[in-house]
């Protein structure tokens, strides 16, 4: 059986190409397992290819806009989905460009059986914040988070994989239904409604730390990470921990002092 | 005391109100025990002082013993189920109740037993419910967390005793105000009151436990479900039926029983439907 990682990235406003090369770096060193980028010719022809044992070129047509520390951004998520038909591995890890490996965490989930393995919250180290726990609505779901996926190709696994197309182009529908904000596609929206769908179909993945756009990095070093976080400046230090970097212009201006840290 | 001429069943005790007709919603429970529980485990009778208007229901025989009942009402009345069911052994429930599955397998565990009670509230969520909101005297008290909507009870001395107190804290308010702290209510809820006569006779063990996933329901007390901002689920969570009676609350499929609370939640589309689909079902046999 094979396994591996696949990461998206689609330059917009951002350049998520980067990212992708200093996630799977981290991934490489820490889980020791290939990845495969999907992205786009122009995301591919401004990053250094070869630390990818696979390249996939898909086009997204649909553009997404989000507020990301203030700021009005242009970014492509609509084809995550698609990762079910285009890995190249049996068995397949699914991270979002901006989330950063630095333990051998996820290999015992990797070494696992279950077949559909999703994160169903984020630890936000600011107590003063609700964190990351997420509800739709007071009468609907409680967010997944699709920042980590892992799965294996089975029959079941495909239906929910063409479920989560399926309510991405029934967006508006589902949203009516589950009472989620429809301004722009979620896939954290879509595989939480897909999963509740075939009735709680998921094994939970262990919640990693988040650190959300208005948390900033201020420190990386082989000690680890410093952070100021919330309003509050609270001064937090990470070491040896994955986290879901949200705060995208922090993670590329210290690309280079990330970079280091995945070096053997 | 009614004859028990029955070998076991379901029980409610309906006594309308300017309010609530609770006979049109014991109806309904009736309905759906018919509609969902197999032959052997859909018996229903019910105590009322609305005997008339209960015989002249379209499908009255959903009810298979309709007794005239003219005693206290309220809280008290409850203590007398004992006496009333028609019952060898009797499940008594609240008249809110939705039925939704199968759950005779829930009968041969409680028939171990001289009485058995739920512990086990869900919220639509499907997820055991956690809040103690409505619970602050059984918290203070450390009675056992009953839920009398349901109440397992065959004849025995066991269970004479447990009503014979059961009708003390209910018909006599000294009975249980030296007992009680920190409670609000002048005359005690049946639940209290169960979990105090079980307390009181050392029975608690004997008639529950916490840690089995029946008998449950889905008890939709607005505050005890997260929803915080009106006392009416309904303004919040969608209230779905499909023509099969599948029953959701927003996205939740339910199962098992839908405790509803919202009195006002049973349409008379809903009826007829139930009533088409009971007539159905039982339409080659009668």
């Amino acid at each position: 059986m094979t396994c591996g990682c696949v990461i998206f990235a689609y330059d917009g406003d951002i350049a998520y190409g980067p990212q992708a090369v200093l996630a799977s770096r981290l991934v490489k060193k820490h889980l020791d397992i290939p990845v495969t980028l999907i992205t786009d010719i122009a995301t591919a022809s401004a990053i250094d290819c070869s630390i990818f044992e696979s390249m996939i070129y898909t086009n997204v047509n649909d553009s997404n806009k989000r507020r990301l520390a203030g700021k009005e951004i242009a970014f492509k998520n609509g084809n995550r989905h698609s990762v079910y038909h285009l890995t190249p591995y049996d068995r397949t890890l699914v991270i979002d460009s901006d989330f950063l490996v630095f333990s051998t965490r996820l290999k015992e989930y990797l070494n696992s059986n279950y077949d559909f393995m999703i994160c169903e919250n984020m630890k936000d180290l600011n107590p003063s914040r609700q964190g990351s726990h997420v509800r739709f609505d007071p009468a609907s779901l409680d967010m997944l988070w699709a920042t980590n996926i892992i799965f294996n190709k089975t029959p079941e696994v495909e239906a929910l994989f063409d479920l989560v197309e399926h309510i991405k182009d029934n967006w508006r529908w589902y949203g009516s239904l589950y009472k989620f904000d429809t301004r722009r596609f979620r896939n954290d929206y879509a595989f939480t409604v897909a999963c509740h769908m075939m009735v709680d179909f998921h094994t939970a993945l262990p919640s990693p730390v988040l650190f959300n756009d208005q948390d900033q990095l201020i420190k990386v070093s082989d000690q680890g990470l410093s952070w100021i976080v919330g309003m509050e400046n609270f001064l937090i230090k990470t070491t040896d921990q994955d986290v879901h970097m949200m705060n995208k212009f922090d993670l590329l201006d210290n690309l280079d002092k990330l970079t280091e840290l995945s070096n053997d | 005391m009614i004859e028990k001429r029955l070998p076991s069943g379901y029980f409610t005790i309906a006594l309308p109100t300017k309010q609530t007709d609770y006979l049109r919603l014991a109806y309904v429970t009736a309905l759906t025990i018919k509609l969902t529980q197999p032959i052997g485990f859909n018996s229903i009778s019910i105590a009322t002082n609305h005997v008339r208007n209960a015989q002249n229901l379209k499908l009255a025989w959903v009810f298979d013993n309709i007794i005239e009942y003219e005693g206290p009402k309220g809280m008290n009345c409850r203590s007398r189920a004992y006496e009333l069911t028609p019952y060898e052994e009797t499940v008594f429930i609240d008249g809110d109740f939705l039925f939704l599955n199968d759950i005779s397998h829930w009968w041969p565990h409680m028939q171990k037993h001289d009485l058995w009670c739920a512990t086990r509230p869900m919220t639509f969520r499907n997820t055991t419910m956690e809040d103690k909101y409505y619970r602050k005297v059984f918290v203070d008290n450390n009675l056992p967390d009953f839920y009398s909507g349901w109440l397992y009870f065959k004849q025995s001395r066991e269970t004479t005793k447990f009503f014979d107190v059961l009708r003390a804290l209910t018909d006599y308010p000294e009975t249980w105000k030296d007992q009680l702290i920190d409670y609000r209510f002048e005359s005690i809820p049946t639940d209290e009151a169960c979990a105090l006569a079980a307390k009181m006779l050392d029975m608690v063990e004997d008639m529950s436990d916490p840690k089995l996933p029946f008998p449950r329901f889905t008890h939709m007390k607005p505050k005890s479900q997260g929803l915080q901002l009106s006392d009416d689920w309904t303004e919040q969570i969608p209230f779905y039926y499909d023509k099969e009676f599948n029953v959701k609350l927003g996205p939740f499929t339910q199962q098992d029983i839908l405790h509803y609370t919202k009195k006002d939640l049973i349409s008379d589309a809903l009826i007829n439907l139930l009533e088409d689909k009971v007539w159905n079902k039982y339409k080659d046999i009668l």
